[in-house]
């Protein structure tokens, strides 16, 4: 009798996702590996000088980000998850998109709009008795706030769906036994919500250590800047991988922290059983106040900034000193799509390892591969330029002493190796997109189709793949549009001539050039808005 | 005059959303200490009436009263929390981050805390948890949860307990050992209690009365066995047991002709001679008998171990069934001899 051999050999599966997830492993080595070597010159340096003010500096943002989207975030997610007001339904998705404008835009159009020579400080100083008063904008505040904006968006959602799914059960029954409707909210409601509004701000405080872009702008000196400077200006790896030790500290915690309460979601999932769907119903002043605060949020978090993008755009257009784009625009989608291929092709390796070898190491190793997301750019580049330098000196030396011919760099500054610190960075998004798709398909779908008489190979193309393309297709445009998006990487790593959009964002900002930085931005933006929208009908499913 | 031993008194109740009216004046009352039950099918309005007197919704027009306090009116409302109402929900609501413990002394406000666990050591013994203290919900099987949420409704002693069909969640053979176990708990701590539920074995084995619904009218508010063996209306008659419709002229002020031939016994309406009738058969009513001179034909059977229920037809062409010892076992096709045997003939008029 002909029996089919159903479960191949896993060892295959076991290589990809061990080559994976040490790809993840070398920066990470590497970077803390750095003070085996230290620069002292130039460490006590930043010691006796710049060093504590670059942690306090971090630690301010860190942690006045978290404050401000915890506030916005989660009050928001409350009013328009579990109350009834006007304008509920239109504010539930539209507040999710300041998601779509990239920080250092954000933070570019805050500054042309609010700095000494700008509109509102202008007209300010026509008022009698303010002819002189100067607001400093460029303070810890204002970037807080700048950087809050754009990502309040993550809490905002995880704790709506979070207050959804509890439904109005638990309030009601902590009702039944007493306790009034605001007491509630702190006593049960809150609680129960916390490892999704602590999953959402993990990503949040993830995002801000990463930023670079925005710190830049504002001259706000942090470590992802002073990794950069201490590249560029002091020409040392060595210093700069030192200090993104301390970043892949902060970002190690967040995720550890980010770990424990999702292990917890499953236990208070309270989405089982009979939902209420009755909303708490606002009326009078109470729904006027909710209403304004969220038309207050939406506009300054997306319809003024975009507006002013736009504004600006015309103005540059009608003035004829438009920047010629052409170039970047290109680069920008060549690298964006390679890049989007790259990783969503290992999304669906790794997706298929874990599926068909799904014993603990291989979870394990695919979550490691995909931790990436934590890592900031600035500190992802350091700790991939220093293997690159180190393997093409190897090579160059090999091949000096056996052919005695110089190779010179051969993999230093080439595409391949921004795409694989991309695919570091982003293969969080593409793998979540795919790995979702595929474990819709229960393997009891396998069990079927095989007893209907179709081979392995059919099963793959009629069952797997119809049911993969939406993952798949979600994956790319994902890993697309943050690559587009991508700054301190693509700033530190790319080849010559390489320049995309934010490369030329962070140029034009760098010199005060904030109109003329509309240009590209305004194009950012308008890709930005794809994946929120992608989000927006997820969630209204 | 007001009567003094009623807990909870609902009169006269309208409940509508937008254009739809789901409750379309409900009365009923409860004494101190009676557990009742709203029996219907789903989308009967039960559920809403029950959400109601708990303070989750308002009224068109009505009034509802607990322990003589006006609670909600066209101009009244006490929210759920100043009601002194527990309430177990369907599915429990239990709160996922508290312990069995925590969960239970949720809703006591004791500032001695000595009392407090006096209470939640007392709750525990009664619903038998007292292992699992310091357990979460997430740990508890379904049974357990279930007396978590009984536990923790009534540890603040509330006036009146209701019960959203807390029973549906639960695997059958689990289900029928606790309907038992929650009624005695009830009546152990002489709690007033209102149950909703679909199912009609749960509230004839719980509730000391049950009032029927159907469409956000309470049919008939009756006990169990007023419920099954003298209903008001053909709905109730219908909705409750597997009763069969048989129709039938009354002959006498004790006589109906129908299917079955002639039944004698007393008329739960009152019919004159020459008037036509539907007659309530019970599947109990119909005896078998191999000498009667009726015979029916079988046309569908189900085995239910100690009886089997026979789905009959009658020479008349109409349908009836009969309970009958499983030693006869009948097959299909064949006619089998019946006796009716009524006591009390349930007429409707047509």
């Amino acid at each position: 009798m002909l029996t089919r051999k159903y479960n191949k050999s896993k060892g295959p599966w076991r290589l990809i996702t061990w080559t994976f997830s040490f790809l993840v492993i070398i920066p990470v080595i590497t970077i803390f590996s750095s003070f085996l070597y230290p620069e002292k010159e130039i460490w006590q340096h930043l010691v006796a000088t710049v060093l504590s003010e670059l942690v306090i500096n971090t630690v301010l943002l860190v942690g006045g980000v978290a404050c401000f989207t915890l506030l916005i975030g989660v009050t928001l997610g409350w009013f328009t998850g579990v109350c009834d007001f006007y304008g509920k339904r239109f504010f539930s998705w539209a507040l999710a998109l300041p998601m779509a404008l990239p920080a250092y835009v954000m933070a570019f159009i805050f500054l042309g709009v609010m700095d000494f020579s700008g509109p509102v400080q202008g007209f300010i100083k026509t008022i009698p008795g303010f002819e002189s008063t100067v607001f400093e904008v460029r303070s810890t505040p204002f970037v807080i706030i700048v950087i809050g904006l754009t990502l309040y968006p993550y809490v905002y959602l995880l704790s709506r769906a979070s207050f959804m799914n509890q439904g109005r059960g638990v309030i009601e029954a902590a009702r039944t036994l007493g306790i009034s409707p605001i007491k509630a909210f702190f006593k049960v409601a809150l609680p129960i919500s916390r490892p999704w509004i602590i999953t959402g701000l993990m990503l949040v405080l993830m995002e801000t250590l990463a930023d670079f872009g925005a710190v830049s702008v504002f001259n706000y000196d942090t470590l992802t800047t002073a990794i950069y400077k201490s590249w560029f200006g002091f020409f040392s790896l060595d210093a700069a991988a030192q200090l993104s030790s301390f970043l892949v500290f902060f970002a190690f915690a967040f995720l550890f922290i980010d770990a424990i309460y999702k292990s917890r979601m499953r236990y208070y999932d309270s989405s089982k059983g009979g939902k209420v769907k009755t909303n708490i119903k606002l009326t009078g002043w109470k729904s006027f106040a909710v209403f304004s605060f969220c038309t207050v949020i939406l506009l300054i978090a997306f319809v003024i900034p975009v507006s002013q993008l736009i504004l600006w755009n015309i103005e540059v257009i009608t003035d004829g000193e438009g920047v010629e784009l052409f170039d970047h625009i290109s680069k920008t989608l060549l690298l964006g799509g390679m890049a989007a291929v790259v990783i969503c092709l290992v999304s669906i390796l790794l997706a298929y390892a874990q599926r068909i070898d799904g014993s603990k190491v291989t979870k394990i190793l695919t979550k490691i591969s995909t931790i990436g997301y934590a890592l900031p750019g600035t500190v992802l580049a350091i700790g991939i330029a220093i293997p690159v330098i180190w393997f093409d000196k190897l090579i160059q030396e090999i091949s000096l002493q056996l052919f005695a011919i110089n190779t010179g760099p051969i993999i230093q500054g080439s595409i391949a190796v921004m795409l694989i610190a991309y695919l570091i960075r982003f293969l969080a998004v593409g793998f979540g997109a795919v790995n979702s798709a595929m474990q819709n398909i229960k393997p009891s779908l396998d069990d079927a189709a095989s007893t209907l008489g179709k081979t392995r190979i059919q099963i793959l193309y009629k069952i797997h793949f119809p049911l993969l393309q939406k993952g798949i297709l979600t994956a790319l445009i994902l890993a697309l549009v943050d690559v587009m998006k991508e700054m301190p990487i693509t700033l530190m790593i790319r080849p010559f001539g390489w320049d995309t959009l934010a490369v030329k964002i962070f140029e034009l900002t760098s010199e005060g050039e904030w109109v003329r930085a509309a240009q590209p931005a305004f194009y950012l933006v308008l890709v930005g808005i794809i994946p929120v929208l992608i989000l927006i009908k997820k969630m209204e499913k | 005059m007001q009567n003094r031993s009623s807990l909870l008194k609902v009169s006269n109740v309208y409940k509508s959303y937008a254009q739809t009216k789901v409750v379309k004046g409900a009365s009923f009352e409860l004494k101190k200490g009676e557990i009742g039950c709203l029996l219907g099918p789903s989308g009967c309005g039960k559920t809403t009436l029950l959400r109601l007197i708990a303070g989750f919704e308002e009224i068109n027009s009505g009034e509802v009263t607990i322990n003589n306090d006006l609670v909600l009116s066209q101009n009244t409302f006490v929210p759920p929390e100043k009601r002194k109402v527990g309430m177990v929900f369907q599915d429990y609501a239990l709160f996922p981050h508290m312990t069995v413990a925590e969960n239970i002394a949720f809703g006591l406000n004791n500032n001695k805390k000595g009392q407090k666990t006096i209470r939640v050591n007392h709750l525990l013994k009664l619903v038998g948890l007292t292992q699992s203290a310091k357990a979460y919900p997430h740990e508890l099987s379904g049974g357990q949860q279930q007396r978590v949420a009984l536990a923790r409704a009534l540890a603040p002693k509330p006036e009146l307990l209701l019960l959203d069909e807390p029973f549906s969640n639960l695997d059958v053979s689990l289900r029928e050992r606790l309907t038992i176990e929650v009624r005695d708990i009830l009546k152990e701590s002489n709690t007033t209690a209102l149950m909703v539920t679909h199912n009609q074995f749960e509230a004839f084995s719980v509730a000391d009365c049950i009032g029927v619904i159907f469409d956000g009218i309470i049919r008939q508010w009756d006990d169990a066995y007023k419920i099954y063996h003298q209903p008001e209306t053909l709905d109730v008659a219908t909705f409750v047991g597997d009763g069969s419709i048989i129709k039938g002229t009354v002959l006498a002020e004790n006589t109906v002709s129908c299917g079955l031939g002639k039944l004698t016994g007393d008329l739960s309406l009152p019919c004159s001679h020459g008037c036509d009738v539907n007659l309530l058969v019970r599947p109990e009513d119909v005896l078998h008998d191999d000498n009667s001179a009726l015979k029916a034909r079988v046309i569908h059977k189900s085995f239910r171990g100690p009886n089997i229920l026979y789905k009959l037809e009658l020479p008349s062409n109409e349908i009836c069934h009969a309970l009958v010892s499983s030693h006869h076992n009948h097959q299909l096709g064949e006619e089998i001899g019946i006796k009716p045997e009524v006591d009390d003939l349930i007429i409707f008029p047509v």
